[in-house]
């Protein structure tokens, strides 16, 4: 963990990401397909890590406040944990429920997560 | 890459470096303006298509450029391409403007014009990937290189190019770009699909994704040829 994560740890305090809970994750319009469905890019990483928002701990506006041309997805975290990926709070200074999802996201792993999402916007 | 696919009137200025004595694998473009007759403009001046220029070998074109600024006549010549079948007989001559009674000889590829035509909205997809700016999709996405739109432009037009042989028609893929720079095709007929990557670098392999409900296979190829049986797989037979 980065020495500013450390010092928001100890400063904000980090939840258990629950196997039930919801993570958001920001869809630009340019994933949407015609038929509705979402692209697999949607969770496909450039970072080791893909970055999400616990939905508890926010709201799908409050998601999409920078991006508000953007859609939403949602996927229950238990579904990200069966394909051996780690989630986990993670609050940054500007989102305090800004998650991780952490692991090998390979292009199968990225079109099960497509499989798994719903669109909630 | 088999050839360098151009789509518009500025990649066609930039594909002609004055001093160059070759040129890739003849493109759309220049075949378009071998039909038009017009007169190109490019960075170092306008040059018209000399009546010499024509048929070289049943793979090649000979263009000879006469360089308005200089006066000069340049000779390019295409490189010979097994995979790539030339048109045998010339469709229509035309003259070029201003500049005495230069003839043109024209051909027209229909491969070439069918893709164009019948992909026009697949190849503005591509190239609309080029609006999308670092960090477009609010996680840190890089934006999408001209080389890696034109990588994937020559690879679907290959695909196409194959399959057309075979008398099957490709169908359009949807675009996406991933947030690494790659291009994304993705077919999606009935309860098949497939994916294929353009990578951002020309040192990593194509992939590839088929899936079908929970059955997942991926690949790496280094030719279009090797995604011929995944594209049958997906268009075939199809539930």
């Amino acid at each position: 963990m980065s020495p500013m994560s450390e010092r928001i740890k100890n400063t904000i305090k980090i939840i258990d990401v629950e196997d039930d809970d919801d993570l958001y994750r920001r869809i630009h319009p340019h994933f949407q397909k015609e038929n509705g469905k979402i692209s697999s890019a949607v969770f496909k990483q450039r970072n080791p890590y893909l970055s999400i928002d616990v939905a508890k701990l926010t709201t799908p506006e409050k998601s999409l406040a920078n991006s508000p041309d953007f859609g939403l997805a949602s996927i229950v975290t238990r579904s990200v944990r069966n394909l051996s990926l780690k989630v986990y709070h993670q609050p940054k200074i500007d989102s305090y429920a800004h998650g991780i999802i952490e692991g090998n996201i390979t292009d199968a792993t990225a079109k099960k997560l497509t499989n798994y999402a719903r669109l909630v916007i | 890459m088999l050839f360098d696919y151009i789509t518009d009137q500025e990649d066609v200025s930039a594909t002609f470096p004055q001093k160059r004595k070759e040129l890739d694998v003849v493109s759309g473009s220049l075949l378009s303006f071998l039909i038009t007759g017009e007169r190109v403009i490019y960075p170092s001046g306008t040059f018209w298509i000399s009546k010499d220029s024509g048929r070289y070998s049943s793979n090649s074109y000979v263009v000879y450029l006469y360089i308005a600024s200089t006066g000069e006549v340049e000779s390019l010549l295409t490189r010979e391409n097994p995979f790539y079948i030339l048109p045998i007989e010339p469709l229509k001559s035309t003259y070029a403007p201003g500049k005495g009674d230069w003839t043109i000889p024209t051909w027209k590829n229909t491969l070439i014009d069918n893709f164009q035509n019948n992909y026009s909205d697949t190849i503005r997809k591509i190239k609309e990937t080029s609006k999308l700016q670092n960090n477009w999709n609010s996680y840190n996405a890089v934006n999408i290189s001209k080389t890696t739109r034109l990588r994937a432009n020559n690879f679907l037009f290959e695909l196409f190019r194959l399959l057309n042989f075979k008398h099957i028609v490709l169908p359009k893929p949807f675009v996406v770009a991933c947030p690494n720079g790659s291009i994304q095709f993705e077919w999606d007929i009935k309860k098949k699909e497939l994916e294929v990557i353009i990578p951002y670098s020309e040192k990593k392999d194509i992939s590839f994704l088929r899936s079908y409900k929970d059955d997942y296979e991926k690949g790496s190829i280094k030719d279009p040829t090797e995604l011929l049986e995944y594209l049958i797989w997906l268009i075939q037979n199809a539930e």
